[in-house]
């Protein structure tokens, strides 16, 4: 039934609209009003329906008088039906009277909107006329504003009524809803500058009828993200961003043609900057503050997207440093390809150089880090070392585990006192199996002790091979070679 | 004077080797990188560059790489092993990383993980659904290039699959550090025994 109400609209994002306002529809008065005949007693419905109106009695009995032009005119409106505009007709006309609740002289609209029940353009006019002459006076717009559900309501009682006249498509229906929130927010309607001027003072005014439209943008799954990167961005920068916007918004309300998401977006952003505006002194938290550049569009949508895009250039700029030969190739993609093909080559040698050095493991028996002192001291040149380190190099060469346990207790005599943990260790950690953690920690502790006492070694180490080079520069161009 | 050695021996290698281009580049970047405003990668990507982190890993290399030969040596299998010296390197520099790295953990998790439920069962069972239409489905999904290479790239990095496209990179930055502090490592280690080797050859009967 729904989709035969939207059917035939002209306008779909009206149509989106009222399906978002049908959908969260929670008043059960306004239901039970749809769904009660609409010959049934006008009295207790209405009150039902307008108890959250500023009830007077002279608006009771606008009301009522409404009600029942509303409820004749199914019958004349059913004759005269024409495609779906009657009810649209109608529905205008019931809006232009709510709309006149708000007004202290409830009297403007009450004999114009009765003889006006099945005219087309008459009823499309009126609607329209009411709001200007409202503005003069700010006061029931922004009672209208102020009614945070008002809208919404209204949008519900025109759909519900739209139902209840037989489910006619009401094409008029959307298109109705549509000015319903509009008149909050005057941007779709007409662009008389008297609506625009009500723009601005609208903004303050409430962040409610920002966010009706806010539902109309298709980018619905970002709203909240966009609002959420977008309150602490006004923050930094409140006045002058908050002006263009305005001027922007304003821009946006004069066309007429323009796109109807960036108006959205626009309204939408306003709505966050005037909620922040409410909070100026809102402290910045853990936001990247990111000020919309010139040229670049303001919308929460597009900041975020910037602030990402931003995010993963910087970090594809500093992988660009990395990886080498990275500098010609521009393009997320390619750079992409050049990362994957170097990370795996880089991959590729740790396996060829552990494998080679299982060759090296396997082939000899003397242990590394004896061999490794000895060059060491070779290098650092500290001669007390070296003879001695020489000859437990030799002596190494033929003994087994047991053999170069002790000679680890001589080397450490030198000043390697770490050996006599880490012989602890070895022993322990073959007896404890393959319980790789323990074993890291007691890594870490000898590490700690690395630390403390043969700095000079174990840079010696690494350094070895990096004096070495040197020397061994073929071999290593060698070795590159052969990777 | 050690310390001095190595920035001397950086400055004075003048070859277009690529191990002294790469170490060149090294200097040169850290200069670069100092300048940057980002600093998670920043602090990356000089983490692995210090020798200090260097001497760490080489003596811990040291460590892993006797206790392997003393496993093959006491279990009498004299096999290549050379996937455990490597598995051992990858440990030792997932331990280097001191945790901070999801690659890190992941790294160590899955050491964790496959010695306690058996290296080959654990690869079996998880191994990928074998993908025939590689080509079929390459043209399918084509429209996402970049989204593709990023979870190739996701699958590269150890523990990274599904991590969000910043953290990725991130993630692979740091990676790649550490791998290229690995290579280094595992090549000066490697000369040196090779190099140690022959004079011990020589004095064997």
């Amino acid at each position: 039934m729904d989709n035969e109400l939207f059917m035939n609209t002209e306008l779909p994002p009206p149509s989106e609209m009222a399906m978002h306002f049908e959908q969260p529809s929670s008043s059960s008065a306004m239901l039970n009003w749809g769904l009660m005949d609409p010959n049934l007693a006008r009295n207790s419905p209405p009150q039902d329906c307008f108890m959250w109106e500023k009830s007077t009695e002279q608006q009771q009995s606008i009301f009522d008088s409404a009600l029942s032009s509303l409820v004749s005119s199914p019958t004349p409106s059913n004759s005269n039906f024409s495609g779906g505009g009657g009810d649209g007709f109608i529905i205008r006309e019931l809006i232009g009277k709510l709309g006149n609740i708000g007004n202290t002289s409830g009297d403007i609209y009450g004999a114009p909107m009765n003889g006006n029940v099945s005219r087309s353009a008459s009823c499309y006019a009126t609607p329209m006329s009411s709001p200007p002459p409202m503005m003069n006076r700010t006061a029931p717009l922004t009672e209208f504003s102020g009614d945070p559900g008002f809208a919404e309501r209204a949008a519900k009682f025109s759909c519900f009524g739209s139902r209840s006249f037989n489910g006619r498509t009401n094409s008029g229906i959307p298109v109705n809803n549509g000015k319903i929130v509009n008149s909050g927010k005057l941007t779709r309607v007409s662009s008389t500058p008297a609506l625009k001027a009500l723009a601005s003072p609208m903004i303050p005014a409430g962040d409610s009828p920002p966010k009706l439209p806010g539902e109309f943008s298709r980018k619905r799954k970002s709203v909240s993200k966009g609002k959420s990167k977008d309150n602490p961005l006004p923050a930094a920068s409140p006045s002058p961003s908050f002006s263009k916007v305005t001027a922007e918004r304003k821009e946006v309300s004069e066309e007429k043609g323009g796109k109807r998401r960036r108006e959205d977006e626009g309204e939408e952003e306003e709505g966050n900057k005037g909620g922040n505006d409410t909070k100026p002194p809102e402290p910045p938290k853990d936001y990247i503050h990111v000020r919309a550049r010139r040229g670049q569009a303001t919308d929460s949508h597009s900041l975020a997207e910037r602030v990402r895009r931003e995010k993963i250039g910087e970090r594809m700029k500093l992988l660009q440093d990395l990886v080498p030969g990275c500098n010609k190739v521009t393009g997320k993609a390619l750079m992409l390809d050049e990362i994957i093909n170097y990370v795996q080559s880089l991959q590729r040698q740790v396996e060829f150089l552990s494998m080679k050095l299982s060759s090296v493991n396997d082939t000899r028996l003397e242990f590394n880090v004896d061999a490794l002192v000895s060059k060491d001291a070779m290098i650092s040149s500290s001669g007390s070392r070296v003879h001695e380190s020489g000859l437990q190099l030799e002596s190494l060469s033929h003994h087994n585990y047991n053999n170069n346990s002790q000679l680890n207790t001589n080397v450490s005599s030198n000043n390697m006192m770490l050996h006599s943990p880490m012989k602890s260790l070895e022993p322990s950690a073959l007896a404890r199996g393959f319980t790789h953690l323990p074993t890291l920690t007691q890594f870490t502790d000898t590490i700690s002790q690395y630390q403390m006492f043969s700095e000079e070694d174990l840079q010696s180490i690494v350094g070895m091979g990096v004096a070495h080079n040197p020397n061994h520069e073929s071999q290593s161009q060698n070795m590159k070679i052969e990777l | 004077m050690v310390d001095s050695l190595f920035p001397s021996i950086e400055a004075t290698v003048d070859d277009a080797s690529p191990e002294s281009r790469r170490k060149r580049r090294r200097i040169s970047e850290t200069a670069k990188e100092t300048a940057e405003s980002s600093e998670i990668n920043q602090e990356s990507l000089k983490r692995w560059r210090t020798n200090r982190v260097q001497q760490i890993y080489a003596s811990k290399l040291v460590e892993a790489l006797r206790r392997v030969r003393q496993r093959s040596n006491d279990g009498g299998k004299i096999t290549s092993a050379a996937r455990e010296i490597r598995d051992a390197a990858d440990r030792v520099l997932a331990a280097s990383a001191r945790g901070t790295t999801r690659w890190s953990r992941a790294v160590l998790a899955t050491r964790v993980r496959a010695s306690l439920k058996k290296h080959k069962k654990a690869k079996l069972t998880g191994a990928r659904k074998p993908r025939k239409d590689t080509a079929a489905e390459r043209k399918r999904s084509k429209l996402p290039a970049v989204e593709r290479k990023l979870k190739i790239l996701g699958r590269l990095v150890p523990g990274c699959r599904k991590v969000t496209v910043p953290n990725l990179l991130d993630e692979a930055t740091d990676y790649i550090a550490a791998l290229e502090m690995q290579v280094r490592a595992m090549e000066s280690l490697a000369e040196l025994l090779a190099a140690a080797a022959p004079r011990s050859m020589l004095t064997r009967p």
